[in-house]
């Protein structure tokens, strides 16, 4: 059913493209339901690029997917409205109008390129269907068109003919692109569309969807946990927190004085790359809630330091508090909040001997029926006792095998890797893994997980290795009686708590850290490199911290390594690095970073 | 292709190589003189040596089973003592027998199958569901020996429409043929068909849950489109891998059926030469039915290449 | 500053959910708890089959094929043997081989694939043998040992332990090998774990889950097994009764006397049923 609602010219004008109104989200689960989107409103006005952004859990990718009723079969609408033009609401609409409108007036891009493609299917074939789906023209005129669209997305006509498989991640988010663009829709949905890719190829994705909007004049909706490509890309910004819209507005405003305490806070805790090396990040205190339990107040109030008792009580409605913004907080900040720059407590590393010396080295993986891949190429690099040395790559860069050499889990085919210290390699060098969810073994309890190492060393009596457990969990912020619980009851960052925890266990003279925080939410991932940063100077570690986020990176290291293809291109100090970059590769990852300050702001701030 | 295929072939040939040692190997692990076996009751001595200078069981095992083998490509596999004759004329009119059940088995197994597993895949509402759901588990859980006999007594039995055994060649008469055929071949098929069913099923309602399949909600394709482009082509290549298997235990039932239709095929042949202890005829059948199930596998590996993209052009 | 109050304060774990063993959770469903009463029903019939029944099943009466009665429940076969003992009694033949059979497959397969991760030559012998087992479809395999070994109980064993042997084998390597790439098994060896720590505390736990529903699935297949083998008459040597053998006893009277063929079909039907519910029931416990 189409409900259509007559209205008059002059109104129309001012009718925003797309509009949903108090939408709600239900999901099913296993705990009963999850409110995921709890009455969220936003509106699209033709032509311009609204940002949503958020951490996981906030509803932003399940409100970008009920907007076009796209939600898996365990979520359903439970409320609310979505007015495509005003006046066709997509939420009682039929099937088949949905149907019509999908792809020809709303396009979605999502977030990952390798699965969203039909692998049996060659690229030629996904295009002439999208196109087909709307009946455009014959075969012929479909097969020009899709050369049209490959080319418009900078694909050479010619890979028409290619299945899925052989492209790259960017060039198959490239064809993504081209796909929801074929029916010209007057809308596009992107869900995180290149939080996937390495960050110079994000740029370029970024830069592709920016230049066809202002060129085929789309509106583009862009689901984003990135506030730097927001402020970046964006006219206005919606911030998300659980399943609700707190704080909307043009970008420069929302940005560069946020209201809701929410927003500031996610602002303060994102690293920024000009910021000098050492600076302690601000985390948000807290978890997110837990949207299968019922929220009472605002969802943020037990994160807030601002709240007052109405916050826990009465839920507060997005309300305006300027002529362009609108925020939903019972104490908005009433001016910009600047904050503080914060030193790290550092202690200098000490350069007399190295902890651990890296010469040489070079892997190569063969595989049969595949072609050899070198991971690493004549790797050379150098750790000093109390130090923070930075090691940043994109994927393939071989930065997650440097670490995973040193560590003894691959042996290197030339090379040597001397560590100081006598005994056992386990003794002196362990590691803090990427995967929260993967690296922690799920059948052993949090205290087996953290004496493993000794265990597993023959490390002290039954009683010392206790009184070691709860001593570390303490150390690493944890409640020392989680020792008992599975990791299954532990959010993402807690875990990596108990990650460092156990890396801890056996007083290791290097740490390394691979991808330790890139799995993170910003909030917490600020709360985790502090952590690491406080522990480094107590215990005058030295840190190996492998990330591809230049900006952390730069936050907590002492000098940082930029890896390429499994070479080395550049070493230097952090803050040198950063500011004087030498080799063109690290021009070119430093250019990529999106700056969470919006380019107003940044000129304002230069002069 | 040609890489996968020469990737391939190698290893199922080796496969085939180490079955026919095994097969020779085990059957001269038989307690006592083979010669002994086959001469009968109350042999000559004079017999079981002429047996044992026939069999070269004389010889050294590896040189007998080199003889074996060439003997087996140039088309001779010998001749049997207890049942009689050349093995090559006993298996000549037994292999079209079972082939014709083989045929009419896996004919029937890829109609029903992949209708059970659309259904299954698609019904909607409780009850249909459940009611295919139940369908599915039972012809894939209940043994085909059940099953035939259940069938013999609703067809044959109950409403005599169908000849409870026996065979009559389908070229001589194909009507009267197809009647004998058709109770034997269901019942062979029915394991198989919900094994395929249930593969389809799985494979379509995962891949209904894809991001492909998301991407092309996205755009627009209608439902019947998305099952049919999208959904089923990619739940096929697995179900070919299990096709494959599936032939397998076609053969390994065939005997079971065989015995309970009086199908004068090749199971019955096995399972008397088994009984008898006739190992020559064994041995022939054994390296055969095996042949025929490594060429089958190797065939959906290839089928497999040719669905898959990412297979084929690595 | 309220920064490095923040990384100090102790964080609470997320109250403990209710923590159950993934294959109860499996078998508490309305499939599961099915299965558990079908295949409960079967077993505890064949274990009583002495209490349940007056005559010994190869006790032969002086009527043949008789209906059934108040002193016969199942009527008597063609040399007057009483079929609801001949059942009672199957049924305990079939538990004797499968549940001796199955262990004894699933043992060795799961350590020919302890053997195959340990060392790289193993591995491709292993690997191998497999293949070959594989080659032959299951009864196939069935006629060849019985060649060597004769038809009779302790061959159906070898049959079943040899056809099941391979699932697990490859199964088991599998769950091993994808298991000892995650994160957490390459955190144990990085923690100073050695291969047997690794394996045992770290992998073998985590990699269990599918053999347990392999064990029910591979219960299953041994009844079937069985079944065909006695049959077609290369299993459990008569008078001894079998399932199948009785099954095969009644295709020649399913015309003049049918009722001999349902006490021995509903028998298996309800076994493998039931079996194959509780295999259904567990996988979808430990999925989830």
């Amino acid at each position: 059913m189409t409900v259509t609602i007559d209205k008059p010219a002059e109104v129309r004008a001012a009718i925003p493209l797309l509009a949903a109104h108090d939408l709600r989200v239900v999901f099913d689960s296993a705990r009963g339901p999850v409110h995921a989107v709890r009455g969220v409103d936003l509106d699209l006005a033709a032509g311009e690029m609204l940002g949503i952004v958020g951490e996981s859990g906030s509803g932003k990718s399940t409100t970008a997917l009920a907007l076009a009723r796209m939600l898996p079969p365990a979520g359903r609408i439970t409320g609310g409205s979505v007015l495509l033009d005003g006046d066709t609401d997509l939420v009682a609409a039929s099937e088949a109008a949905l149907t019509g409108v999908r792809g020809r007036r709303i396009g979605m891009v999502f977030q990952d390129p390798m699965t969203s493609l039909n692998p049996l299917l060659t690229v030629r074939r996904q295009l002439d269907e999208a196109l087909r789906a709307h009946g455009f023209g014959d075969r012929g005129a479909r097969r020009a068109r899709s050369i049209e669209l490959l080319e418009l997305v900078g694909i050479p006509g010619a890979r028409l003919r290619g299945y899925p498989h052989q492209f790259s991640g960017g060039m198959r988010q490239r064809v993504m692109i081209a796909l929801a663009l074929a029916n010209r829709p007057d809308v596009l949905i992107a869900d995180e569309p290149t939080t996937a890719l390495d960050p110079t190829v994000q740029a370029q994705i970024l830069e592709l969807l920016d230049t066809l909007r202002r060129e085929l004049g789309t509106a583009v909706l862009l689901i984003t946990h990135n506030m730097g490509v927001v402020a970046e890309r964006c006219d206005r910004v919606a911030v998300m927190y659980g399943g609700r819209v707190v704080e909307q507005g043009p970008v420069a405003e929302v940005l560069s004085a946020p209201r809701h305490p929410y927003t500031a806070g996610l602002l303060r805790a994102v690293p920024r790359l000009d910021t000098p090396a050492g600076t302690r990040l601000a985390g948000i205190p807290g978890t997110p809630p837990d949207l299968a339990l019922p929220v009472l107040g605002c969802a943020f109030a037990n994160r807030c330091t601002a709240a007052v008792d109405r916050c826990r009580t009465e839920q507060p409605d997005l309300a305006p508090v300027t002529d362009t913004a609108r925020t939903a907080c019972w104490v908005p900040s009433t001016e910009a909040s600047a904050h503080p720059l914060e030193p790290i407590v550092r202690r200098a590393p000490d350069p007399t001997s190295p902890v651990l010396e890296v010469s040489g080295v070079s892997k190569t993986f063969r595989s049969r029926g595949r072609p050899a891949v070198s991971a690493l190429t004549d790797v050379d690099l150098v750790l000093y006792p109390g130090e923070t040395l930075g090691v940043v790559g994109e994927s393939g860069s071989g930065k997650s095998t440097l670490a995973r050499a040193i560590v003894g889990i691959h042996k290197p085919d030339r090379g040597v890797i001397r560590v100081a210290g006598k005994g056992r390699l386990a003794r002196e060098v362990q590691m803090v893994f990427q995967d929260p969810y993967a690296s922690l073994n799920p059948r052993m309890t949090v205290g087996d997980i953290v004496a493993d190492p000794l265990h597993a060393q023959h490390i002290g009596t039954p009683l010392e290795r206790r009184a070691r457990v709860l001593e570390l969990l303490e150390r690493v912020g944890l409640d020392p009686a989680v020792a008992s619980r599975f990791p299954r009851d532990f959010s993402g960052g807690q875990r990596q708590r108990i990650g460092i925890a156990r890396a801890l266990a056996p007083a290791p003279s290097v740490l390394i850290c691979d991808e330790a925080v890139s799995a993170l939410d910003v909030s917490v991932q600020a709360q985790v490199v502090n952590l690491l940063a406080e522990l480094q100077a107590d215990l005058g570690l030295a840190l190996l911290f492998i990330a591809h986020d230049l900006a952390v990176v730069r936050s907590i290291s002492h000098r940082i390594v930029v890896l390429r293809e499994g070479r080395v291109v550049e070493t230097g100090p952090a803050d040198d690095l950063v500011a004087h970059p030498q080799d063109p590769y690290t021009k070119a990852l430093l250019a990529a970073v999106p700056s969470p300050v919006p380019a107003a702001m940044r000129a304002a701030e230069a002069a | 292709m040609t890489g996968y295929l020469l990737r391939r072939l190698p290893s199922a040939l080796l496969v085939l190589v180490l079955a026919s040692f095994a097969i020779f190997a085990i059957l001269r692990l038989i307690p006592g003189d083979p010669a002994t076996t086959l001469a009968g009751s109350d042999p000559s001595p004079d017999t079981i040596a002429a047996i044992r200078a026939d069999l070269g069981l004389d010889r050294p095992f590896l040189a007998q089973y080199f003889s074996w083998i060439g003997d087996l490509l140039s088309g001779d596999p010998g001749r049997s003592y207890l049942i009689g004759g050349q093995i090559t004329d006993l298996i000549g009119d037994r292999f079209g027998n079972t082939l014709a059940l083989a045929i009419g088995a896996l004919v029937l197994m890829l109609v029903l199958g992949p209708i059970l597993g659309v259904l299954c895949a698609t019904a909607r509402g409780r009850v249909p569901r459940a009611l295919l759901g139940a369908v599915n588990s039972v012809s894939l859980t209940v043994p085909v020996f059940v099953t035939g006999v259940l069938l013999v007594l609703l067809f044959a039995v109950t409403w005599r429409l169908l000849p409870p055994g026996g065979h009559q060649s389908i070229v001589a008469d194909p009507v009267i043929g197809l009647q004998y055929l058709v109770l034997p071949a269901l019942c062979l098929a029915l394991p198989g068909s919900a094994v395929i069913a249930r593969y389809i099923k799985d494979g379509v309602l995962q891949a209904l849950g894809e991001d492909y399949v998301r991407t092309a909600r996205s755009l627009g394709v209608s439902r019947r489109r998305i099952l049919w482009r999208h959904a089923l082509p990619n739940a096929l290549p697995p179900v070919l891998t299990v096709l494959g298997m599936q032939v397998g235990a076609l053969l390994g039932g065939a005997v079971v059926v065989e015995a309970l239709f009086a199908w004068p095929g090749l199971g019955q042949l096995a399972e008397q030469g088994v009984a008898r202890r006739d190992y020559p005829v064994v041995q022939a059948l054994l390296l055969l039915l095996v042949g025929v199930y490594v060429l089958v596998q190797l065939l959906t590996d290839i089928a497999y290449a040719l669905l898959d993209p990412r297979v084929r052009l690595g | 500053m309220t920064a490095a109050v923040v990384t100090k304060a102790p964080v609470v774990a997320a109250p403990a959910k209710r923590a159950r063993n993934p294959y109860v959770q499996g078998l508490l469903t309305p499939r599961g708890i099915t299965g558990l009463i079908v295949v409960g029903l079967v077993v505890l019939l064949g274990l009583a089959a002495p209490l349940l029944t007056s005559y010994a099943p190869t006790f032969q009466t002086s009527n043949a094929l008789l209906q059934p009665s108040g002193e016969h429940p199942l009527g008597t076969d063609e040399i007057g043997r009483d079929l609801w003992s001949r059942v009672l009694f199957g049924i305990r033949t079939d538990l004797i081989v499968v549940v001796s059979a199955v262990p004894l497959g699933a043992l060795a397969g799961c350590l020919l694939a302890l053997v195959s991760v340990a060392s790289r030559w193993a591995d491709v012998l292993v690997q191998r043998l497999f293949d070959v087992v594989l080659a032959f479809p299951g009864l196939i395999l069935g006629l060849t040992v019985t060649a060597v070994l004769g038809a009779g109980t302790s061959t159906v064993i070898v049959v079943i332990a040899v056809v099941e042997a391979p699932a697990f084998g490859r199964m088991l390597r599998g769950a091993i090998l994808s298991h000892r790439e995650r994160e957490y098994a390459l955190a144990a060896r990085v923690g100073g774990a050695g291969p047997a720590r690794l394996l045992v505390r770290h992998i073998l736990p985590n990699a269990a889950d599918p053999l347990v529903v392999q064990i029910a699935v591979s219960l299953s297949i041994a009844v079937i097994v069985e079944g065909a083998m006695s049959f077609i008459g290369i299993g459990v040597r008569p008078p001894e009764p079998s399932l199948g053998s009785i099954v095969s006893g009644s295709v020649m009277h399913l015309q003049d006397h049918p009722i001999y063929a349902i006490g021995p079909l509903v028998a298996i039907s309800a076994f493998v049923l039931g079996l194959n519910l509780l295999a259904e029931a567990l996988n979808k416990g430990v999925r989830r």
